[in-house]
C-alpha cells in the first residue's frame, strides 16, 4: 500500500504544481504577465503602483513572460496547463490568433457593462482588439510606425538642404545615393539609407501601405464569413519590393546589411553612431536616441511616399491587454485592464513613463505632444493612419513568409511578383485551414450548449 | 515465511527509493517520446481545446520529404557538423599534445586553454557577434592590419557565404572540453611503451602515429560522436546570433532552429514533432554508421 501513496503524493506534485493555493487573501491578487526588462519593466512598475495606491482591495503579482511577437511559450504553456495569468499584454497583430485559438477570454460583456466603447480609443487599435464582432483584450499603446530621421551634419555635407527631407520615394532614393559614402579602399563608411532596416516583414508593410497597398481584404461585415483575403501580391506591394530589389542591387545588401549587425543593442545602432543618414524610428526609441547620442543634429518627418501613394501614413502597432482562457475573469482583474488602458491618470503614465503612445484617444496625454517637436510628428501620423499589420489567425505566419520572400528578393534577386504571389497563396492556404478547426471547435461548442 | 515477507518487504523498500527515478524516467522521457510520436501523425495546434489532436496519417512525413526548408536546414547543419567535429576535435588534441610536454607552468597553461569552455554559452555568443562585426570587430581590424584588400574581407555572419564558416570558428574556440579528455588520456599511455619504442629509433612522429593516437582511440571516437550530436543539435548560439530567424537569408537556419519556429512561431506542433523523429533517425544513422566505420581502428587497452 505504501507505494501507490508515495506515487501519488509525487504525481499530486507534479500535476498540482501551478494551483494556486486555497488561502483567501485579504487582498484580491491580481497576476500580470509582461514582455520587459529593465527601463520599461521599472516604468510599468510605477504604473503599477499607481494602480494599488488608489484601489487597496487588489493587488497586482507582475512576472516576465518573454513575447517575441511571434511565440510567448510561457504563456502558451500556461495556458496548455490550466495555471495562465490573470491578465497577459498581447501585442495587437497576435489578438486575431490568439482569439481564434481560444486562448483569450471573450471580454465583450465587461466592456459594455463599463460603457466602453471602440470610439475611445484610435480606431485601428480598437480594430486590433476585437475579432469576428467579439473584444477579445483592451488596446493600451499605438505605436505609430514610423517617423523618419534625418542626420543634418550629414545633409550639409553632402551639398542638401539640411531642414527639407526626402518626400517621394524619387528624392530619397537620390538622396541615399548622395549620402553613402565609401574609403579610397572601398570600405563602406556610411550608409545613406536602408529600406528594409525593419526587417523583412515590418519594411514590406510600412513601405507596402506608403506605396497605397493592403495585405488582406477582411471578409464583409455580416457576410457570417471569418475568412478573408490574402493580398500581399497587390502590384502595388510588388511594386515597392522591386524597389527594395533596386537598393539591394546598387548598395549590395551584404555591405549594407552588415552596417545593422549588433543593432539589438541600441547604442550599436548605426544612426546612433552617425554611420548611417536617414533611418526610421519606433516612438519608443527617441529617448534612447537622446541617452546615447545627445549630440546628433536630426530632423523628423512622416516617411516619403510615391505620387500615387499615402502620405503621411504609417500602420499602428501596440500592446493590449487581456485575459488569458482559463484566468479569472472577473471585476477585479477586468478593473485593472480598464484602468491602464482607459484612465487618463495611467495613459499619462504609460506616454510619460514608457514614451508610448496611448490608445485611448480621449487621453489628456494627447494635449501635451504639440509642444514637444518629436511627438507632434508621431502625433500626426497617428492620427492620420488606419493601417495596422493584419487581423487574421495567420498574421504571424505571414509575417515570418514576408520576411522570407524579402531575402530571397534581396539576396537571390528572384523575381517579387513571383514571390508575393507564392507567399500569398501559401498565406491563404494555411489561413483557410486554421479557420476550418476554429468552425469546428465553434460547432462542438454549440453543440455542448444545446446539450445543456 | 518469516524470510519471504522481509524480501518482500525490501523489494517495496527498493523500489519505493527507486520511485523518483522510474517517474522522472517516465513521465519525463518515456512518456514525452511516446507522445512525440502520437503528436508526429497529428495535425497539432496549441490551445485547440476540442479537436486538439487530428490524425493525419503519415502526411507529415510525406511533406517532410517534399519541404525545402527542411533539406536546407538540414544541408546547413551537415556543413556545420563536417567542419566544426573534425576541426574541433583536431584542435583539441594539438593542445592536448603540446600541453601534455613537460615544461614550466604547465598548469597555468592548460587552465588557460580550458578557460573558453567554461564561459557561459550567452556570454560566448555575444562576445563573437563583436568580434566578427564585419565594420569594426577585432577579428576583421586583424585582417585589415596584415594587409587583406576591403575586397576580400569576410563579412561573417552578414554573408551567407561566410555565415557558417564564422560559426564554425566560435565553435572551435571551446574546444578546451574535449582538450581536457585527450590530455587525460594521454597521460593514461603508459611510459614504457614511448621508452621502447625510442630504443627501437622510432621518431616522435612515429610514437604519435603508432602509440598515442591509438592508445587514445576511444577517446576521440567518444568525443567525435557527442561531437556530432551535438552538432545535429546545434541552436542556441543560432538563436541568439540571429534572433532566431537564422539569417542572412537562411543561411544559419540550423535544422533544430527551424524545428523550433516550427513548433513555436508556426504553432505546427505535429509536424515539428515529425522533424525531430525524422533528426532522431539521422542522428542514430550517423552514430552506428560512424561506430561501423571506425572499429576496426578503435583500440580498447582490455
Amino acid at each position: 500500500m505504501r507505494i501507490p501513496i508515495i506515487g501519488i503524493m509525487l504525481l499530486a506534485a507534479v500535476v498540482g504544481g501551478c494551483k494556486k493555493s486555497d488561502r483567501a487573501p485579504a487582498k484580491t491578487v491580481v497576476t500580470f504577465w509582461q514582455p520587459w526588462g529593465s527601463d520599461l519593466k521599472t516604468a510599468l512598475e510605477q504604473i503599477v503602483a499607481e494602480f494599488e495606491r488608489t484601489h487597496p482591495d487588489i493587488t497586482i503579482e507582475m512576472s516576465f513572460a518573454a513575447n517575441n511577437l511571434t511565440s510567448n511559450q510561457k504563456l502558451f504553456l500556461a495556458i496548455a496547463g490550466g495555471c495562465a495569468p490573470d491578465v497577459t499584454l498581447v501585442d495587437g497583430q497576435q489578438l486575431a490568433e490568439w482569439a481564434a485559438r481560444g486562448a483569450l477570454t471573450d471580454i465583450t460583456d465587461y466592456v459594455k457593462e463599463a460603457g466602453i466603447t471602440g470610439d475611445d480609443f484610435w480606431l485601428p487599435r480598437w480594430k486590433e482588439s476585437t475579432f469576428a464582432g467579439r473584444v477579445y483584450a483592451m488596446p493600451w499603446g499605438a505605436d505609430p510606425n514610423f517617423a523618419m530621421l534625418w542626420n543634418k551634419k550629414m545633409f550639409r555635407e553632402a551639398r542638401l538642404d539640411p531642414d527639407r527631407p526626402p518626400r517621394t520615394i524619387e528624392e530619397l532614393d537620390q538622396y541615399a545615393k548622395k549620402l553613402t559614402k565609401f574609403d579610397e579602399h572601398g570600405k563602406l563608411l556610411r550608409v545613406g539609407f536602408i529600406p528594409w532596416d525593419w526587417d523583412g516583414d515590418n519594411s514590406t508593410f510600412t513601405w507596402g501601405y506608403a506605396f497605397g497597398g493592403d495585405f488582406y481584404q477582411e471578409p464583409k461585415e455580416g457576410s457570417g464569413k471569418l475568412v478573408g483575403r490574402v493580398t500581399a501580391n497587390d502590384p502595388r506591394i510588388v511594386k515597392m519590393m522591386q524597389w527594395m530589389q533596386t537598393h539591394a542591387k546598387m548598395f549590395d545588401v551584404r555591405l549594407t546589411s552588415a552596417f545593422q549587425s549588433n543593432k539589438r543593442a541600441f547604442a550599436n545602432n548605426p544612426f546612433i553612431q552617425e554611420e548611417m543618414a536617414i533611418r526610421l524610428f519606433h516612438v519608443s526609441e527617441i529617448t534612447w536616441l537622446h541617452r546615447y547620442a545627445p549630440t546628433i543634429e536630426y530632423g523628423i518627418a512622416p516617411i516619403p511616399a510615391p505620387p500615387d501613394g499615402e502620405y503621411p501614413t504609417g500602420w499602428i502597432g501596440g500592446w493590449s491587454m487581456g485575459i488569458p482562457r482559463g484566468a479569472n475573469a472577473n471585476k477585479q482583474t477586468f478593473e485593472f485592464i480598464r484602468w491602464m488602458c482607459a484612465s487618463p491618470t495611467a495613459t499619462v503614465m504609460l506616454g510619460k513613463l514608457m514614451n508610448q503612445m496611448p490608445a485611448y484617444r480621449k487621453s489628456p496625454y494627447f494635449e501635451t505632444v504639440k509642444d514637444d517637436k518629436d511627438m507632434a510628428v508621431f502625433y500626426e501620423i497617428l492620427r492620420n493612419s488606419k493601417h495596422v499589420r493584419t487581423l487574421m489567425p495567420v498574421q504571424g505566419y505571414l509575417m515570418e513568409l514576408l520576411k522570407r520572400g524579402a531575402n530571397s528578393v534581396l539576396y537571390d534577386g528572384a523575381d517579387a511578383k513571383h514571390v508575393l504571389d507564392e507567399v500569398t497563396s501559401k498565406a491563404q492556404e494555411r489561413l483557410e485551414h486554421v479557420m476550418a478547426r476554429v468552425e469546428v471547435r465553434r460547432k462542438a461548442v454549440e453543440r455542448g450548449r444545446e446539450g445543456r | 515465511m518469516k524470510r519471504m515477507s522481509g524480501s518482500k518487504n525490501r523489494w517495496g523498500v527498493g523500489v519505493a527509493f527507486c520511485l523518483p527515478m522510474i517517474v522522472g524516467l517516465g513521465g519525463l522521457t518515456i512518456y514525452p517520446i511516446l507522445a512525440s510520436f502520437w503528436y508526429s501523425v497529428t495535425d497539432y495546434a496549441p490551445f485547440d481545446k476540442t479537436n486538439e489532436r487530428v490524425f493525419v496519417g503519415l502526411a507529415n512525413y510525406q511533406e517532410l520529404l517534399s519541404d525545402p526548408r527542411a533539406w536546407l536546414s538540414l544541408w546547413n547543419t551537415a556543413y556545420f557538423a563536417i567542419f566544426a567535429v573534425p576541426l574541433g576535435m583536431f584542435a583539441g588534441l594539438l593542445l592536448a599534445l603540446l600541453l601534455n610536454l613537460k615544461i614550466k607552468g604547465m598548469a597555468f597553461y592548460r587552465t588557460m586553454f580550458f578557460l573558453p569552455s567554461i564561459v557561459p554559452l550567452i556570454a560566448t555568443v555575444v562576445l563573437w557577434g563583436q568580434l566578427l562585426q564585419p565594420h569594426r570587430g577585432l577579428l576583421n581590424e586583424f585582417l585589415r592590419l596584415v594587409g587583406i584588400s576591403e575586397r576580400f574581407i569576410p563579412l561573417w555572419l552578414s554573408d551567407e557565404f561566410w555565415a557558417k564558416p564564422a560559426l564554425v570558428i566560435m565553435s572551435v574556440w571551446g574546444c578546451g572540453g574535449g582538450m581536457v579528455l585527450y590530455l587525460a588520456a594521454l597521460q593514461d599511455v603508459p611510459q614504457e611503451l614511448y621508452e621502447s619504442a625510442a630504443l627501437d629509433g622510432a621518431s616522435a612522429w612515429d610514437r604519435l602515429w603508432h602509440i598515442s593516437l591509438p592508445m587514445i582511440s576511444p577517446v576521440l571516437l567518444f568525443t567525435g560522436v557527442m561531437g556530432l550530436i551535438g552538432t545535429m543539435q546545434y541552436f542556441a548560439q543560432a538563436w541568439v546570433l540571429t534572433g532566431g530567424t537564422g539569417s542572412p537569408n537562411d543561411a544559419t537556419l540550423f535544422y533544430a532552429l527551424n524545428l523550433f519556429n516550427t513548433a513555436f512561431v508556426e504553432h505546427r506542433l505535429g509536424y515539428a514533432s515529425a522533424m525531430a523523429w525524422l533528426m532522431f533517425v539521422i542522428i542514430l544513422g550517423a552514430t552506428v554508421g560512424l561506430m561501423k566505420m571506425t572499429s576496426r581502428y578503435v583500440y580498447y587497452h582490455s
